[in-house]
């Protein structure tokens, strides 16, 4: 089961590209509300329809013990803005060859193990669903927060940054309030911090660097998720990307599942 | 035999050969032990599992999987070495097909255990409560073609049929401790036997199409083959220079089975994954001393269900209509849990794999722990305790019963 947590975590990569990154150059001198950032921030947003990603996650416990994976990953915006991925470990060998598909926002997920030689279904993630024990849900890692469910507010302008609470109106949510802290030239979320019920900071989230192609798109190329509860650290360190590539129409289909390379 | 002897020749000298530098290696090295206090047994094996891949073009690959093990398991070959999996496969070299030739290890069946539609592959000697997976490659073509993104129709055929691997000792212990009482009875002291093993030489096949629903996936299939266990044919007591001896002829009837699997959402539970396998199986009608070894169609089931809770609690429960090793008028009911539990803080996980017999309550509980050194290094202990008498359903395999230890380098 860690092995599907770690596969969701990369998921929750992908929605985040989608979503925390613009690379529009704004000028902030003018006083934007609230609704016109997250605006600008989902207007900015990576203009692609596929993508390849292959990166390295690092998960450091509290006594700063690492442990690396190495996985290729492949995303496919959907009709209805969802979105369908692919996720192979390539290292180290003890999952080598595990292979995860999502179609659709999880409305089908599989998993295949090459023990086993045969896909698993596995019952679609619940958008309240935790991934790797980072409490941080399905609908949490989308970060989107445009609809009508949650209520934001710019509480603070600093030279740099905007800093922005959104709060979920829904019930079955597991945060308080969340914390945007959006940078005011290149509007992406530089840092998430998650509020447990009482108000508790019990997650973060950090894109600590990144990169700005020559059309002023932005790739994220280091991500580090903190647990503050358990002294956990996540690192997504990306090693390559490619957008709009080509990809065939079953791709995402059971059929790529046990495909030796991909 | 010789087939495999060549190929298991052909593989060690890819792996030594300089000129296959092109071929990628991977692998793992697991020893395994395990104690019986009972009988104060103890064994040790250690197995090399090298697997190779190589790609000729993005369409056609070569891969293999070779095992070498030494045990020194009562009654267990000490040396083995064979081709787990040998073929070449190909993906849409012809328009929608793939497809894969060579020694091949298939799975059928949704179920996470004891798939009565798993009926391709032999499993080698000895019943094995640690390892995932427990069968030998055999020859054969797997062809799927996809009809669509959610359809698909598959075909495997095996040119021979390979039954289960049983130790020749064993099995005469076996069939002695069958026999021997009856003729005892009719006055006949059988202090030998002889066993004739008849292989049947056509070939085993099997269809299966299968649709993707927008909750669950469903399979229907058809297979036809023999069972993989032999049954007795003639039973012939003859004199001989040592006293008297029993002649035994084994063979393997035929069956045809329709299955029927499926996996998904467990209807009212969220997040929950439901597996089953349904066989409705045919047999060959099987007779030995005028009584009916099989005769009539019957049923084998495994249903179960998958869950992981917010604590991380994994929960896998199933029920079993007829084990492997139960046919006909022999298959009962099981429940059986596999549960371990993951560690916020800790390298250590705890798990637990018990079963019931719901027919006469013996039970076996596997209770231990997995330590992950690293990602690659790992270690897991565990106590296999059996409950039952000595005749019930889980006492018969109560010689099994005691400490196991498994280390695993993958490489």
């Amino acid at each position: 089961m860690k092995i599907r947590k770690y596969f969701l975590m990369i998921i929750a990569i992908v929605l985040l590209f989608s979503n925390l990154i613009t690379s529009k150059q704004v000028e902030a001198e003018q006083l934007l509300t609230v609704d016109e950032i997250m605006d600008k921030m989902e207007e900015t947003a990576p203009d692609f329809t596929t993508q390849k990603t292959i990166s390295e996650m690092v998960i450091i416990d509290e006594k700063g013990n690492e442990e690396t994976r190495k996985m290729i990953m492949f995303s496919q915006k959907e009709e209805d803005d969802k979105t369908s991925t692919l996720i192979r470990f390539l290292s180290p060998n003890s999952v080598k060859g595990v292979t995860l598909l999502n179609i659709n926002n999880g409305e089908k997920i599989y998993l295949y193990l090459p023990a086993y030689n045969k896909p698993r279904r596995i019952a679609g993630a619940s958008k309240q669903e935790e991934f790797m024990g980072t409490g941080l849900s399905y609908e949490d890692m989308s970060m989107d927060y445009q609809d009508k469910d949650y209520t934001k507010t710019i509480l603070e302008e600093t030279e740099k940054e905007f800093k922005i609470e959104v709060i979920p109106l829904g019930e079955d949510t597991s945060y308080k309030k969340i914390i945007l802290w959006v940078d005011k030239e290149k509007f992406y979320s530089k840092k998430v911090e998650f509020y447990d019920e009482v108000e508790n900071l019990t997650k973060t989230l950090e894109i600590q660097k990144i990169e700005i192609d020559e059309k002023g798109k932005i790739t994220p190329l280091e991500i580090e998720f903190s647990d503050l509860e358990n002294k956990k650290k996540t690192k997504i360190i990306i090693k390559e990307m490619e957008y709009n590539i080509d990809l065939s129409s079953d791709f995402f289909s059971l059929r790529t599942l046990s495909k030796p390379t991909l | 035999m010789k087939k495999i002897i060549i190929i298991t020749i052909i593989l060690i000298i890819c792996f030594l050969s300089n000129s296959v530098y092109a071929l990628e290696f991977s692998g793992n090295l697991t020893y395994s032990s395990s104690y019986s206090p009972f009988s104060k047994d103890l064994s040790n094996s250690l197995k090399l599992e090298i697997k190779s891949f190589h790609s000729f073009t993005d369409q056609i690959f070569l891969e293999g999987d070779l095992v070498l093990r030494y045990t020194d398991r009562f009654l267990d070959q000490p040396l083995f070495i064979m081709p787990k999996e040998f073929y070449l496969s190909t993906y849409d070299l012809i328009p929608k097909v793939d497809a894969k030739a060579g020694i091949l290890i298939e799975s059928w069946g949704s179920s996470d255990m004891f798939s009565p539609l798993d009926n391709f592959n032999p499993s080698p000697f000895g019943i094995s409560f640690t390892e995932i997976s427990n069968k030998l490659g055999v020859w054969a073509i797997n062809a799927n073609y996809y009809i669509d993104n959610t359809t698909y129709l598959q075909l495997v055929y095996l040119p021979n049929f390979v039954p289960n691997h049983l130790n020749e000792e064993y099995e005469k212990q076996l069939y002695l401790g069958i026999f021997a009482p009856q003729f005892q009875e009719q006055g006949l002291e059988i202090n030998s036997i002889n066993l004739t093993h008849h292989i049947p030489d056509q070939p085993v096949w099997g269809v299966k199409i299968g649709k993707s629903f927008s909750s669950f996936d469903a399979y229907l299939s058809y297979y036809r083959g023999y069972y993989l266990n032999s049954y007795p044919q003639q039973v012939e007591p003859i004199i001989n220079n040592s006293g008297m001896s029993l002649n035994v002829n084994l063979s393997h009837p035929k069956r045809d089975i329709l299955g029927l699997e499926f996996q998904g959402d467990f209807p009212g539970i969220e997040g929950a994954t439901l597996r089953g396998d349904i066989a409705y199986i045919l047999p060959e009608a099987w007779m030995l001393q005028g009584k009916y070894l099989l005769k009539d169609p019957y049923f084998k089931i495994t249903l179960g269900a998958d869950y992981t809770t917010s604590s991380n609690l994994y929960l896998n429960l199933a029920y079993v209509y007829g084990l492997t090793y139960e046919e006909g008028t022999d298959c009962s009911s099981y429940l059986f849990l596999n549960a371990n539990q993951e560690l916020d803080y800790s390298k250590f996980t705890p798990q637990y794999i018990g079963g019931i017999s719901l027919q006469d309550g013996s039970m076996l509980h596997s209770l231990g722990f997995n330590y992950n050194f690293s990602d690659n290094l790992s270690l897991s202990l565990s106590y296999l305790l059996v409950i039952g008498e000595k005749d019930s359903k889980f006492g018969q395999v109560k010689n099994n019963e005691g400490l196991f230890l498994i280390g695993e380098w993958s490489f």
